[in-house]
């Protein structure tokens, strides 16, 4: 009855797995690493441990005591569902936090439940042993699955309380490796957004008395289109500029919603009492301006910056003219 | 329909003659201000008011204005209800469109201010009255 | 008391009458109440019998202060812009502040054909400009 208390040895070896994998953050090695912990530190002698996926197959990825071509076997089965396994997860298997299924309980069809349980049998090579791996949350996020025991014989509650401890680090590690991933996905995304916020606050540049430059470059948005109308418009008032010149030869295309932000400009800034110059239309965005019936007769247009720049001084009075003449 | 919005705080003008047009406006800025919108938003909000308090004044004779700050998925907004028991309108799918006026206005009051506001829906049924509901959101 | 302060900002809105100041040639009309129809109306006749009055032949209305134009006042000064253009005289707006300039333009008011001015000065020389033209 009492045959297996617990092994001190055994615990503090997997504790010591348990706490290394915690830092890891690549699923494949923390399953590997626990599958071969519980062969080489428990009495069971082979081991799968397989990880929830969201689609709800269970996924075998980690694998002990077992040869490469029974690996490559298992790995090719079909993966069995979280639903084929509920029947498992009955009160009448558990032992512990784990679940224990005689090999006379299971067939084929299903599960039958004809015999008693008792720990003092002996162990049958068909015998099923899970350990669910549960997350911080309660949730099943995979399990482990160990078979073989070296003394042959049923598991008991205390005998297994080790490698459920080992179970549960499991689970947390799984979650931490998902999470990492996440806030990596989601770091990724930041940075998509800063270069946008960067895009953004694309700066207006008062390259002369009066007359301020704004050079765009690359796609613009509708928000953005709008946000760069406003601070077109707050410079201009701020530095009593008569000129703005925009310069779009960074600009591959331009939609509808972007177009019409651009002649709300030109209008907006109209209104303050300056002139806006459009630079750099490439053929596309000519050719949408033209499609969208816009009135080119209300836009000034120089064909690039320094021909606009020469316009725009000409506005506010000033000429440029060469040293030696 | 109201059951989404959560009302923080809210008050009501009423629209009895002109001068409470310019009152009115001068308010929703007011309370605009206080929720920290920005310059544009303010003009935008004081303008798309200012052609709604002005059709219940001029079509309705009067009405009321209710202003509300409303909190709706975790966002929080300046929501302004225009309410009126004057002639309604026929049609108004006529009425939203650019330019038309059953007057000598230009047409350009409800069209413009459904662009100045987030959210704009218009009510009205001929003989009963007219309910404009507006919204603006602060940016997230 | 506080019931008092809301009816006293409405007598402060509507009795206040536009000032227009008569500077060389120029008329230059500040406003700077927040003007009901009313008022903007009655500032149009004002503007017009002032412009035949004195014999002006350009005015400078500045609303550098205004923080609002909705469709209302937009049409008064554009009306006004295209009465006082009948009367030989130019009108020029001075000192519209962005956030307004912005709102004008999506509320679909172009303000087209009337005379614009970053500020007072910029306005004068506009003025000049204009007069210089047509006596050319
Ligand atoms: N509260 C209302 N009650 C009855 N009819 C209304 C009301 N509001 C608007 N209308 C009708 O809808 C039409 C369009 O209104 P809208 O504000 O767009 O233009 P407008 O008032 O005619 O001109 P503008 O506002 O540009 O001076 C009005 O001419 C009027 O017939
Ligand atoms: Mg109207």
């Amino acid at each position: 009855m009492n045959h297996s208390i617990i092994d001190y040895k055994e615990l503090r070896a997997l504790i010591s797995v348990g706490t290394s994998i915690i830092q890891e953050t690549n699923l494949e090695t923390i399953c590997q690493r626990v599958a071969e912990a519980v062969v080489k530190y428990s009495k069971f002698q082979r081991s799968v441990v397989s990880i929830l996926e969201p689609d709800g197959t269970l996924r075998r990825v980690g694998f002990g005591g077992l040869t490469d071509e029974q690996i490559t076997k298992l790995k090719q089965m079909k993966r069995s569902t979280m639903e084929e396994k509920k029947n498992i997860f009955s009160d009448k298997f558990r032992v512990g936090q784990s679940y224990y299924i005689p090999h006379d309980q299971v067939s084929l069809e299903g599960l039958k439940s004809e015999k008693e349980y008792s720990p003092n049998h002996e162990w049958h090579p068909d015998d099923f042993l899970f350990i669910p791996l549960y997350s911080i949350g309660g949730e099943i996020v995979g399990m482990v699955s160990i078979d073989d025991p070296v003394d042959g014989r049923r598991p008991t509650e205390e005998g297994l309380l080790p490698l459920e401890m080992l179970a549960n680090q499991t689970a947390a590690s799984i979650e931490n490796s998902r999470n990492t991933k996440k806030l990596q996905e989601m770091l990724v995304k930041l940075r998509e957004q800063q270069k946008v916020v960067m895009e953004l606050s694309t700066p207006v540049i008062r390259i002369w008395e009066r007359i301020l430059v704004l050079p765009l470059i690359g796609t613009v948005d509708s928000s953005r289109a709008m946000q760069i109308m406003e601070n077109i418009l707050i410079r201009i008032s701020e530095t009593e500029s008569a000129v703005v010149i925009i310069d779009i030869t960074g600009v591959p295309i331009i939609d509808t919603l972007v177009a019409s932000h651009l002649i709300k400009t030109v209008a907006a800034v109209k209104l303050l009492g300056a002139d806006t110059i459009i630079t750099g239309i490439n053929p596309e965005v000519a050719q949408t301006l033209v499609h969208l019936g816009v009135d080119l007769k209300e836009i000034t247009t120089k064909a690039n910056l320094s021909k606009g720049i020469e316009a725009a001084l000409d506005i506010t009075g000033l000429t440029v003219t060469s040293k030696d003449s | 329909m109201n059951s989404d919005y959560r009302i923080e705080e809210q008050d009501k003008i009423e629209i009895l003659e002109e001068k409470d047009v310019v009152v009115c406006r001068q308010a929703c800025r007011n309370w605009a201000k206080r929720m920290n919108f920005n310059l544009i938003d303010q003009t935008r909000i004081t303008t798309a008011v200012s052609e709604l308090a002005r059709n219940i004044q001029e079509y309705a004779g009067q009405g009321e204005v209710q202003i509300q700050i409303v909190e709706k998925d975790m966002r929080r907004g300046l929501r302004i209800i225009f309410i009126d028991h004057g002639p309604g309108i026929k049609n108004i799918k006529l009425a939203m469109s650019e330019g038309w006026t059953s007057h000598r206005g230009m047409g350009m009051g409800l069209p413009g201010a459904k662009r100045l506001m987030d959210e704009f829906a218009l009510e009205s049924e001929a003989g009963k009255g007219t309910t404009v509901t507006t919204c603006k959101w602060l940016p997230l | 008391m506080p019931r008092i302060s809301s009816i006293d900002s409405r007598r402060s809105i509507v009795n206040q009458k536009i000032p227009i100041l008569k500077i060389k040639d120029y008329l230059i009309v500040p406003i700077q109440v927040d003007m009901d129809d009313r008022l903007a109306l009655q500032l149009q006749m004002d503007i017009l019998k002032q412009i035949e009055k004195c014999n002006s032949r350009g005015v400078i209305i500045d609303i550098s202060v205004i923080d609002m134009v909705d469709s209302y006042l937009g049409r008064i000064l554009g009306d006004t812009a295209r009465m006082a253009g009948l009367m030989d005289a130019r009108v020029v707006i001075a000192g519209m502040q962005p956030a307004v300039a912005i709102t004008l333009v999506e509320l679909g008011l172009g303000l087209e054909g009337v005379y614009t001015a970053l500020n007072l000065e910029a306005a004068i020389s506009l003025l000049e400009e204009l007069l210089d033209k047509d006596a050319a």
